[in-house]
C-alpha cells in the first residue's frame, strides 16, 4: 500500500498588513489597511489586518468605503517589492522544513512533508513548527490547512484553519466527506460565480450533492473542468508538490485597471500599445514567442456588466510588438461595443522557443529580433521609460504612471 | 494527458512577474551554493589528477564520467569520450551515447573512471 503523503498549505495572515506591523511594530494591534492611491481607481483595499476586518472592512472594497466602516483605520500605501523579498524570506524558511515547496502565490505556499514524521513529528506538530519559526524570523502570523493531497490541504486551509485558534486543520480522506460536503457549493476550490449559478440552477446547493452527481454527467456537460470539479468535491487530486516546475511559464501577460473609464478609441489603442510592448519585452526576457494572442477587456458599467475575452492564432510564432499591435487593434475594433471601457489586458500563449525561428522571404525577421533585443537592452539598463513611443506622451498613456511600479501598486 | 487534471494549482497559480523571476533567481542562487557545498572548489591536487585521467581518456580512448556543474547551478553527470582539439579554446567535446556534448572546461567539478 504507498505511504500515505503529508501536504501542508501554509497561509500568511492578511499578508500586505503583517508585513507592514513587522515592519512598524507601534502598528501592532491597531486597525491597519493596505490600500493603493485613494485618488486613482487603485486606491481599494489589498489587505487589511484582523482588527480593521473587525469593523467589517474586505479586500477589493474601496478605500472610502474602508474610511466610513472604520475611522480610526490606518492607511498605508503598499510596498510590493518587500511583499515579494518577504515571501522569498519565507519560502527559505520552508525550504528549512523540505526541498519539496511551491510558491502557489505571494502569501500561500505549499510543502509536501511526506517522509518527514521521524525529523518534524506528527502533522500538526510540523505545522506548530512552522507557524512558530515563520513568526519568530519575520514576524507574520501563518496559518496551515494540512491533507493528503494538496486540494485537501487548500480546502483544509481556506474552510477550517481561518476559523481555528490554532490556526492549523487536518483533513484526510476519511473526514473530508463528513466535514466538506455539508458546505455551500460555492465554498469548493474552483467553484466561481458562474459555475456557482450553473449549480445553482441544476439543485446542487451543496458541495456533497456535487459529489453524488456522477463523474460521467460532469465531465459530459464541463468537460475537464467539470471532471475536476468532481474530484475536488470527493477530496481527489492528483497534483505533485514539485519545487522545480512552477518557473516553467505557459503564457505572458499583462491587464491594466484604468485610472478612469476609456471612450476613446485613441486613448484605448494607446494603452494598448503599450501592454504589447511588454507583453512582448516580458515574452523576450524568457526567451519565447507566442503563437496565440489573447485580448480582454471589462467595460465600466458594473450595473450592466460588459466586455469581452478573444483570442487569435498568429500568423507565425512572434514576440513583436509590431506585429502583434495590428491584430489586437483589429480584433478590439471587431468586439468592443464602444462602451467606456475600465480594465484591458493582452496575453501571450502557445509559447516557442524563440531562438527557433522560420524564416520568411517576404521580411527580414532577424532584423526585427535584433532591433527588439537592442531596445530591451536599452530598457534594461536605463529603466522602462528610457525609450517609449510618442503615444505615450498623449492623454491616454500609461507608461510614466506605471514605471517602477509592481502589479500596478508602489514598488 | 489534462494538464488541469493532473496540476490543477500550477494552472491557477497567482503570481507575479517580478515575484517569478525572484523565485526564480533565488532557487539558482540556492543549487549553487548546495552544489559548491557538496563539492567545494577544486584544488591544485585535484585540477591534476582531472587532468592526467582526461590526458589518458583523450590517449588511450576509454570513457570517463564527468560532473559538471551548469551556471544555473544545476549539477550534470554525462560519460563519455573526451576529445580536446585546442585546450586554449577553455572547450572539450565528449563523444557520448547520444550524441556530441561541448563542455566547458570552467563548469567541470569531477572527472573520473567509471
Amino acid at each position: 500500500m504507498p505511504r500515505e503523503k503529508t501536504i501542508l498549505l501554509v497561509d500568511m495572515e492578511s499578508f500586505y498588513a503583517s508585513v507592514e506591523t513587522a515592519r512598524n511594530t507601534s502598528l501592532r494591534g491597531k486597525p491597519v489597511v493596505v490600500c493603493g492611491d485613494p485618488q486613482l481607481r487603485r486606491g481599494i483595499i489589498l489587505a487589511a489586518s484582523k482588527e480593521a476586518k473587525a469593523y467589517g472592512i474586505k479586500t477589493g472594497m474601496p478605500a472610502g468605503e474602508a474610511k466610513n466602516l472604520c475611522p480610526p483605520a490606518i492607511f498605508v500605501r503598499p510596498h510590493m517589492k518587500l511583499y515579494i523579498e518577504v515571501s522569498i524570506t519565507i519560502t527559505g524558511l520552508l525550504s528549512q522544513f523540505t526541498d519539496r515547496v511551491f510558491a502557489y502565490s505571494i502569501d500561500e505556499q505549499f510543502l509536501d512533508m511526506s517522509g518527514c514524521e521521524k525529523l518534524f513529528g506528527s502533522p500538526q506538530e510540523m505545522a506548530a513548527s512552522i507557524k512558530e519559526k515563520i513568526w519568530q524570523e519575520t514576524g507574520i502570523r501563518a496559518r496551515v490547512g494540512i491533507g493528503q493531497n494538496p486540494l485537501q490541504a487548500k480546502m483544509a486551509c481556506d474552510r477550517f484553519a481561518k476559523k481555528k485558534s490554532s490556526g492549523i486543520f487536518k483533513l484526510s480522506h476519511e473526514n473530508y466527506p463528513h466535514l466538506v460536503w455539508p458546505l455551500p457549493v460555492k465554498d469548493l476550490f474552483g467553484v466561481g460565480g458562474r459555475m456557482e449559478h450553473n449549480f445553482q440552477r441544476m439543485g446542487i446547493r451543496t458541495i456533497g450533492h456535487l459529489a453524488l452527481l456522477p463523474r460521467e454527467k460532469l465531465k459530459r456537460r464541463w468537460g475537464i473542468n467539470g471532471e475536476v470539479l468532481w474530484l475536488n468535491a470527493n477530496g481527489l487530486d492528483y497534483s505533485v508538490v514539485d519545487a522545480m516546475a512552477p518557473e516553467e511559464q505557459k503564457s505572458v501577460g499583462h491587464s491594466m485597471t484604468l485610472p478612469r473609464d476609456y471612450a476613446d478609441f485613441e486613448e484605448i489603442k494607446t494603452v494598448l500599445l503599450e501592454l504589447t510592448e511588454e507583453v512582448c519585452r516580458r515574452a523576450r526576457a524568457i526567451d519565447k514567442t507566442g503563437r496565440v494572442v489573447h485580448l480582454y477587456c471589462q467595460g465600466a458599467d458594473f450595473t450592466y456588466p460588459a466586455g469581452f475575452a478573444h483570442q487569435k492564432k498568429l500568423p507565425a510564432p512572434t514576440a513583436s510588438a509590431i506585429d502583434i499591435y495590428p491584430i489586437l487593434c483589429a480584433m478590439f475594433q471587431t468586439y468592443w461595443n464602444f462602451k467606456p471601457i475600465r480594465k484591458i489586458g493582452v496575453e501571450l500563449s502557445k509559447l516557442e522557443n524563440r531562438k527557433c525561428i522560420q524564416l520568411s522571404l517576404l521580411e527580414d525577421r532577424e532584423r526585427k529580433m535584433a532591433l527588439d533585443d537592442a531596445a530591451d537592452l536599452i530598457k534594461k539598463r536605463f529603466g522602462s521609460t528610457s525609450l517609449f513611443r510618442l503615444s505615450s506622451l498623449t492623454s491616454g498613456g500609461q507608461l510614466f504612471q506605471r514605471s517602477n511600479k509592481i502589479g500596478g501598486h508602489e514598488a | 494527458m489534462s494538464k488541469k487534471k493532473y496540476d490543477q494549482f500550477n494552472c491557477s497559480r497567482i503570481i507575479l512577474p517580478e515575484h517569478r523571476e525572484s523565485l526564480k533567481a533565488w532557487r539558482e542562487t540556492r543549487c549553487r551554493e548546495e552544489s559548491s557545498s557538496l563539492y567545494g572548489e577544486l584544488d591544485e591536487q585535484q585540477k591534476e589528477e582531472f587532468d592526467y585521467l582526461l590526458h589518458q581518456s583523450v590517449q588511450e580512448g576509454f570513457p570517463v564520467n564527468i560532473i559538471i556543474r551548469k551556471k544555473e547551478g544545476n549539477l550534470v553527470s554525462l560519460n563519455g569520450i573526451p576529445q580536446v582539439k585546442c585546450p586554449q579554446s577553455g572547450k572539450l567535446k565528449l563523444i557520448t551515447k547520444n550524441g556530441t556534448e561541448v563542455l566547458f572546461v570552467e563548469e567541470i567539478i569531477k572527472i573520473e573512471r567509471p
